[in-house]
């Protein structure tokens, strides 16, 4: 039991949210498919036999399944959006410093950020209003106003949206189909679709995988034993490799050719995102490059998490907002995901375009909680 | 390219307080350097005019008002009273 409660908990309930408890998430968020949660894994609501992507899973499952209207996940680099797209919901990823961490567990400190997991973009947005603002609890949180993201949600804007082909590489062909389709009726829609060119997301994998790391351990470094209950010899394999990295990544001598480097690329990405955001509104990819993978599956990949989370990293790396909605049905009964991407605190367009789409793209989110009812 | 060898894990572990066992010990090495082979790839990057101050809010030295507090201005022997913590 938690000591004191989050400011994004008092806030819901302040708002009339009844909180109806806690869901699975992989040990210490270190995971892309709740496999190495400490209660075992979340299966995926559309088929139990693959897993519904990770970290924030069970938050994603509960929705999916219709157990309830909405959750909250956390993502330092694809755990709202990657168990969206994996079980067919709506995770939005605001901007870092958007909505208070207090209360959360750091993770990658530079990176957390907390978000509405939903079945509906609406819902997305009413969320996102009542968390998101100013916490003098979180000494990172942003003192920017926040919009009435749901009464400006139908707006007829047009908008320009970006694609870029960085992050059309080794998606799956159906993935891509539905994404092809998605941009066809933004089109449709009265939308612009400008080509653009970002930094391949490669690069932000590299970058998450030493700063995270470096956070791990540093924040980590906290649960001595004394203040949390449990020793250190109660982390799992997968927190000790992160840990051990990071350990690596900030020791003298490595500092400079790995922390400092990455910190400087990772300059760069938001740079890059920057340029971009002069010349479009949005950007519209893929969430992921495959569908959900089966239970078990995740050690038949090297980096399992930072491939499924190629395409979510770049945005967390630049801190800028997401959002994943479904946009089509794999022919293997699973769902896809594909996100839209704005500007740093212009959660307002991601979620007018998402809005947009949703209301035409074809994806049947009743028939599985009829499943479960 | 860097590798973390046998000895080096163990002093990473030692610096990270981790009591690990010498079996487990030994899967570390390969997936360590493994990830460090990756990581790599940054060096195709030209970072040479990139300040590496990078913060991701770019919010900038936010101030709070210094509040004197009546409550705790009262002293006791010369020390101020605050309250307790533990």
């Amino acid at each position: 039991m938690a000591p004191y409660a989050a400011t994004i908990t008092n806030k819901l309930a302040l708002h009339g949210a009844t909180i109806m408890g806690k869901t699975n998430l992989d040990a210490w968020a270190h995971g892309s498919s709740t496999e190495t949660s400490d209660f075992g894994p979340s299966r995926n609501p559309y088929h139990t036999d693959y897993v519904p992507g990770g970290s924030s899973g069970g938050s994603a499952v509960a929705v999916a399944a219709g157990l309830i209207p909405a959750a909250i996940g956390t993502e330092t680099a694809g755990s709202i959006r990657l168990p969206a797209a994996w079980s067919g919901v709506v995770g939005l990823k605001p901007s870092y410093g958007r909505v208070s961490r207090y209360g959360i567990v750091a993770m990658g400190s530079s990176w957390d950020c907390p978000g509405p997991i939903t079945q509906t973009v609406e819902d997305a947005a009413l969320l996102l209003e009542v968390m998101a603002g100013h916490d003098v609890h979180d000494a990172t949180s942003i003192n920017a106003p926040v919009p009435q993201y749901v009464s400006e949600l139908s707006q007829p804007r047009k908008l320009s949206i970006g694609i870029s082909e960085e992050y059309f590489a080794n998606v799956d062909a159906e993935i891509m189909q539905s994404v092809e389709k998605s941009i066809k009726l933004l089109e449709d829609l009265g939308h612009t679709i400008k080509k653009i060119k970002l930094m391949e997301p490669k690069y932000a994998i590299s970058v998450y995988m030493l700063l995270q790391r470096s956070e791990v351990a540093s924040n980590l470094a906290r649960y001595d034993g004394i203040r949390f209950g449990k020793p250190r010899s109660f982390f799992g394999k997968e927190a000790e490799r992160r840990i051990l990295l990071g350990t690596y990544a900030l020791s003298a001598g490595y500092y400079d050719a790995f922390y400092k480097k990455a910190q400087k690329v990772r300059y760069l990405i938001r740079e890059d995102f920057e340029k971009v955001f002069t010349q479009v509104d949005v950007i519209f990819a893929p969430t992921t490059p495959i569908t959900a993978t089966k239970l078990g599956d995740c050690s038949k990949f090297a980096f399992y998490g930072e491939m499924m989370d190629v395409l979510t990293e770049p945005a967390s790396a630049a801190g800028i907002p997401a959002i994943s909605i479904p946009i089509g049905m794999h022919s293997n009964g699973l769902p896809i995901g594909g996100q839209f991407m704005a500007n740093y605190l212009d959660e307002q367009s991601l979620l007018q375009a998402a809005y947009q789409l949703e209301q035409n793209v074809q994806f049947d989110r009743l028939s599985v909680m009829q499943k479960y009812e | 390219m860097s590798t973390i060898d046998l000895d080096l894990v163990k002093h990473l572990a030692k610096l990270a307080n981790l009591k690990i066992s010498d079996e487990e010990l030994q899967q570390y090495p390969e997936q360590l350097s493994e990830s460090l082979e990756y990581v790599a790839n940054l060096k195709e990057i030209d970072t040479s005019k990139v300040p590496d101050n990078f913060f991701t809010t770019k919010a900038r030295n936010v101030m709070e008002d210094d509040e004197v507090c009546e409550s705790d201005m009262i002293s006791h022997d010369g020390y101020f009273v605050v309250k307790r913590i533990l």
